[in-house]
């Protein structure tokens, strides 16, 4: 059985179509992988096994009338906790939510339950998912989230759960969410795949709201493959979600364009004098296969706009709306991290003027970014500059970003390249794919492809080659 | 999900002298911030990003952002 714990989807629902072990066995091998070796590394939130069971029976005898409702029946997976799963806690991993319970299930939950897949259990998030602005990754109901690689690394946040479930193969896959950088940051610290979705395909409807403008909900799991059979399942319209963009994602990647046909802007400053020395080898070699796929490789640079303060205003202008209650109550007091309660409490001190006036700027980032996709379909960059931070990094310390030794001078002093692809791509609503592209210091390193809007058979499609020609994304950490 | 935000705002308003004295002072996990400095520190982050937007040079005719993909 062990390695169905590291097997994709296509692979685990062959065996279950084939009947060398039923769903039921599966879920039962999964549970108790994820009950024993979650906790490890402060990645589960709640074990649902009971409710596991009882969905693997249902996928059984389903599988065994003939009834098949696609790869994703009888598979095992994970929700971050900020996203509902009817009548059990939702703590949005926060001591003031800890006794939380909806009487109601996320869509995403919904429309995986409906094709069969089996709910393992909900996976850890930073507080709030980090929406005040966390100082240490300790920032969490559970603890800080530790990566299976070495757990005395961050998994990286906020959605630390899912990130090192899947790492570790307690899942085959997970649901995560994104405001800014959750599903980029964690993927590429713990080396899964995973995709944040475009602004609106997949409803929120269920699942905590930081900011209705920029949230978004998006799988990680084991290959590009398997995050676009995911993505088919979760995606769609929904009158629930005001933000639903109505659109439907079908899995199609060999009808999109030639990968010869497509043009991948990046910045080698980015690979190289921006990126940490352990990580730069791992880099060049990402972009030799991208290049050796046939894509066409070109310089670029993102527009030099004012990403971070136009995404903070907006966020920090939402999240006072939505978590005033919290912040007059004085239960906020309760989060773990002092940096959270303070960001929460200033955060009602955000004027109607500025947070519109980040709006506005907003829509010139918008139509700037659209007018850098007239000439390149798709971006990239580091999916984070180098490998996960020690897990007690100070992240509000002298350092610069988690993972990153680059100096901040020598930051401020190399080109722009596609700094702020994080902010900007949150802000346009762009969809990103994170793959992982080798190794720095033992630690997992990833590239993000940043495509327009609703492009995602594309991103997945280089993803798809690219993990072809490499097995980076089937390492597995000693667990 | 918003790690970097001080970070950012230290790249952007720190001179780097005051960085590099700030590294060399500050043991990593020595001292745990008064609630005091922490919110200051965010009230005056939250000034530092409006002072710069106000610095760009919006044009009068821009709206807002109403669709949130570009």
């Amino acid at each position: 059985m062990m390695d169905v714990f590291f097997s994709t989807i296509a692979e685990i629902n062959a065996h279950l179509v084939a009947k060398d072990f039923s769903a039921e066995e599966l879920a039962r091998a999964f549970c108790d992988r994820l009950q024993q070796l979650g906790p490890r590394y402060n990645a589960l939130a709640l074990a649902l096994p009971k409710e596991a069971l009882r969905k693997a029976k249902d996928a059984d005898a389903d599988l065994k009338r003939g009834r098949l409702r696609g790869p994703l029946q009888g598979i095992p997976y994970g929700v971050k906790d900020l996203i509902s799963y009817a009548d059990h806690p939702t703590t949005w991993g926060a001591k003031p939510y800890a006794e939380q319970v909806f009487d109601y299930s996320a869509t995403v939950v919904e429309k995986l339950d409906g094709v069969g897949a089996v709910i393992a259990g909900k996976l850890s998030t930073v507080e709030l998912a980090g929406g005040g602005g966390y100082r240490f990754a300790s920032a969490s109901l559970t603890g800080p989230g530790l990566n299976p690689w070495d757990p005395t690394r961050w998994a990286g946040g906020s959605s630390s759960g899912p990130a090192a479930a899947v790492a570790a193969g307690l899942v085959p896959f997970a649901i995560g969410s994104e405001t800014s950088g959750s599903i980029v940051t964690p993927a590429s610290f713990c080396g899964v795949t995973a995709i944040r979705p475009t602004y609106g395909l997949v409803s929120r409807h269920g699942a905590m709201a930081l900011s209705w403008t920029l949230d978004k909900l998006g799988p990680f799991g084991r290959s590009a493959d398997d995050c676009g059979q995911i993505l088919q399942v979760i995606a769609g319209g929904d009158a629930r979600d005001p933000g639903s963009a109505g659109k439907r994602f079908y899995y199609t990647p060999q009808y999109t364009r030639p990968l010869k046909d497509l043009k991948v802007g990046y910045a080698e400053v980015d690979f190289t004098d921006r990126a940490d020395p352990s990580a730069r080898a791992a880099f060049a070699e990402a972009i030799s296969v991208l290049r050796a796929m046939g894509v066409q490789l070109m310089e670029a640079k993102l527009p030099d706009l004012p990403y971070g303060p136009v995404l903070s205003l907006i966020l920090d202008g939402e999240m006072a709306s939505i978590f005033e209650p919290l912040v007059t109550s004085g239960r906020v007091d309760e989060l773990a991290d002092e940096s959270q309660i303070a960001g929460l409490k200033a955060s009602l001190e955000v004027s109607a003027k500025d947070y519109l006036r980040a709006m506005r700027i907003r829509r010139i980032i918008q139509q700037e970014i659209s007018t850098l996709f007239t000439e390149i379909d798709v971006l990239l960059a580091p999916g984070r500059s180098g490998p996960a931070p020690k897990a007690d990094m100070d992240l509000n310390g002298p350092a610069p970003a988690p993972g990153a030794r680059v100096t901040q001078a020598s930051a401020r002093n190399t080109p722009a390249g596609m700094r702020g692809i994080v902010q900007a791509g949150n802000l346009a609503g762009l969809p990103a794919l994170v793959l992982p592209c080798g190794f720095a210091d033992q630690l997992p390193v990833a590239l993000q492809l940043v495509g327009a809007p609703f492009t995602e058979n594309t991103l997945l499609a280089i993803g798809r080659e690219f993990q072809t020609r490499t097995d980076w994304h089937r390492r597995r950490p000693a667990v | 999900m918003r790690m970097t935000r001080r970070t950012l705002a230290a790249v952007v308003m720190a001179p780097a002298a005051a960085l590099a004295a700030q590294t060399a002072a500050t043991p990593p996990l020595a001292q745990t911030p008064q609630p005091t400095d922490s919110l200051d520190s965010a009230r005056r982050q939250i000034h530092n990003n409006a002072a710069a937007l106000a610095r760009f040079d919006l044009p009068m005719a821009t709206e807002p952002a109403f669709r949130f993909e570009a």
